[in-house]
């Protein structure tokens, strides 16, 4: 009988088109999104609750689709669908359910392809980036309205680099600018960028520069934050440790580092660690987390044999490791090698989340970092890995 | 165009070809039953199934916002009678045909995603010409197998995401569970594809 009336209230739902309208969720609502293995393919999923639950499913939550990334700011869930080359703005009811309310589209301005990021600055200023093609669009999430269209100096082109390149996360830094990492695209492979670069926008200028620091190089989601101080970080990517395995060329260049970036997107000329020597590894695949000194990488250790197939690279047998990068030691931690892949996924409350894949026993959580770098499991994700978490204001 | 089950899983999956959405949507909206031979009461079970995958897939079919409020619209003008016909059978269709978001369902073949959008072709084995990086998705029971048309030859384990990728003009099998979860790799998706099936 209850699932009769749960049908009858969908049913109910379906035929009335204004069904959008719910009653605004004032509690700070958590937002949870998982990748969840279904036969049709990994498809992502969103959910609401009140606290952090002890176990998220696909059944309680919304299918968003299979190109999707997953934002926020103040009330609402923010949805760019990668298909549609749409933004979309979620409502979340008082009763935790989530629906689309609203959306802009940028088909006509920017090619979906060179989609970077999306950076809220205030209820009433946003930004996504194309700057592949030198764009930045302003918008309203209030409204969900185009403000401004605005031509910048695109990503630099550097000759002789084959892979290519985009800002794919956006860090909104003080005084109203908003980092970007520059990234490499993971799906090319070729000669990559030996700088480590961010683009910095200026939303009060409506400008960007680009940052350049020729001690590491080019990564892929390169940011990482020390979320007991705020310090950002920028970390090895394990794409430009495959890429740099089969090109004879790059072998020796620093892609294993950690240079630190400071608030107004320059990198701090007084830090960096070669975290790949400090472990005498063979490649650094991540930095999963950082807490002062200390720092929780995870790497391939030196007598690794590498595939001669590129496509078997990402199986590759992995450890981890705490590396104080002030007295450049190291030990390594074996507590969480049951979880597979660890990775940082949001931050709750000043607490920073951190999903898995790959574990024993084919589980995913969400673990929670404490006051050290120690990572305790919070809840269980079934069907598939975590992705993001975040409370709404 | 008479609507099978193997039709509206398309339509859901969005893989369905513009004629078949085009006699989809027209059915949807309709009360007419002669046209069809199935029976009446399976006719009314998959065409809730449609609407409840339409509701909780809403972005994913491509639509606005405006658009989708547009379509469902249309179910305000369907008797009240018909309302409570999908509501009788509500439950049947979830246990018969079982088309919840997390199961899915399952088809015969692989969803492969280029450039130009998804494609799903059925069969066992393939041979396909491409170039840049593809999506490729086993939405099967069983295993599949990929021949590139450079030599190299995969078998695509049941329910499995894969990318191929070409690196000095060799083409590669990356399986998407060795990938980062936060990470979606359909945005990186670029090329072309031809597709030849070699059984059926």
């Amino acid at each position: 009988m209850y699932r009769l009336l749960l049908f009858f209230t969908l049913c109910l739902q379906a035929c009335n088109p204004f069904g959008g309208s719910v009653q605004p969720n004032d509690k700070g609502t958590i937002l949870i999104g998982t990748r969840v293995n279904t036969p049709q393919g990994r498809m992502y999923y969103l959910g609401a609750y009140s606290a952090i639950p002890s176990q998220v499913a696909p059944q309680d939550m919304t299918l968003l689709g299979h190109n999707i990334a997953i934002y926020s700011y103040g009330e609402h869930p923010y949805i760019w669908d990668g298909t549609a080359a749409q933004l979309f703005k979620y409502e979340v009811g008082k009763d935790n359910e989530i629906v689309a309310v609203d959306s802009i589209g940028f088909e006509r301005i920017a090619k979906s392809n060179s989609f970077g990021a999306v950076a809220f600055i205030s209820e009433e200023e946003a930004y996504v980036f194309f700057l592949a093609e030198g764009k930045v669009i302003e918008f309203n999430p209030t409204t969900m309205k185009l403000v401004k269209q605005m031509e910048v100096d695109a990503l630099p082109i550097e000759k002789g680099v084959m892979v290519g390149t985009n800002t794919y996360y956006a860090f909104v830094g003080n005084d109203g600018k908003i980092l970007l990492p520059v990234g490499a695209d993971p799906s090319t492979f070729g000669k990559f960028s030996e700088r480590a670069c961010v683009a910095v926008f200026d939303s009060k200028a409506k400008s960007v520069r680009y940052n350049e620091d020729r001690r590491m190089t080019i990564g892929y989601n390169n940011f990482t934050k020390d979320f007991a101080n705020g310090d950002l970080y920028y970390r090895p990517s394990k794409y430009i440790a495959r890429v740099q395995d089969y090109s004879p060329s790059q072998k020796d260049a620093v892609s294993g580092g950690l240079l630190r970036v400071r608030s107004d997107g320059t990198y701090d000329p007084d830090f960096f660690v070669d975290l790949q020597k400090v472990l005498d590894a063979h490649r650094i695949i991540s930095v999963i987390a950082v807490q002062g000194k200390d720092v929780l990488v995870q790497y391939i250790e030196k007598d690794w044999k590498m595939p001669a197939n590129p496509g078997q690279w990402f199986g590759c047998s992995t450890k981890l490791a705490m590396v104080d990068v002030e007295a450049l030691t190291f030990k390594d931690i074996t507590s969480l090698d049951k979880y597979g892949t660890v990775y940082p996924v949001g931050e709750v409350d000043g607490k920073a989340y951190y999903s898995n894949f790959g574990a024993e026993d084919g589980k995913y959580h969400f673990f929670e970092q404490d006051n050290t770098t120690i990572l305790n499991t919070k809840i269980e994700a079934i069907g598939g890995s975590g992705i993001y978490i975040a409370r709404l204001r | 165009m008479e609507i099978t089950p193997a039709i509206l899983q398309r339509y859901n999956s969005g893989t369905a070809t513009d004629a078949e959405v085009e006699a989809i949507e027209t059915w949807l909206t309709s009360t007419d039953t002669e046209a069809y031979s199935l029976d009446p009461v399976d006719l009314a079970e998959m065409k809730a199934a449609v609407w409840d995958n339409l509701l909780e897939q809403a972005i994913d079919e491509q639509r606005s916002i405006r658009s989708i409020h547009a379509s469902r619209s249309k179910v305000i003008y369907l008797p009240l009678v018909a309302a409570m016909l999908l509501l009788l059978v509500g439950v049947v269709v979830f246990q018969k045909l079982n088309w919840t978001t997390a199961n899915g369902s399952v088809s015969e073949g692989l969803l492969i995603t280029s450039a130009q959008g998804p494609i799903e072709v059925l069969g066992d084995n393939f041979k396909v010409q491409f170039s840049g990086y593809l999506q490729v998705v086993n939405r099967s029971n069983q295993y599949k197998s990929i021949e590139c048309t450079n030599g190299e030859q995969y078998t695509l384990d049941p329910g499995e995401t894969y990318y191929l990728e070409t690196i000095d003009g060799r083409h590669y099998l990356i399986a998407e569970r060795h990938l980062s979860p936060e990470d979606n790799y359909l945005r990186f998706v670029k090329g072309e594809v031809e597709v030849i099936a070699k059984t059926i």
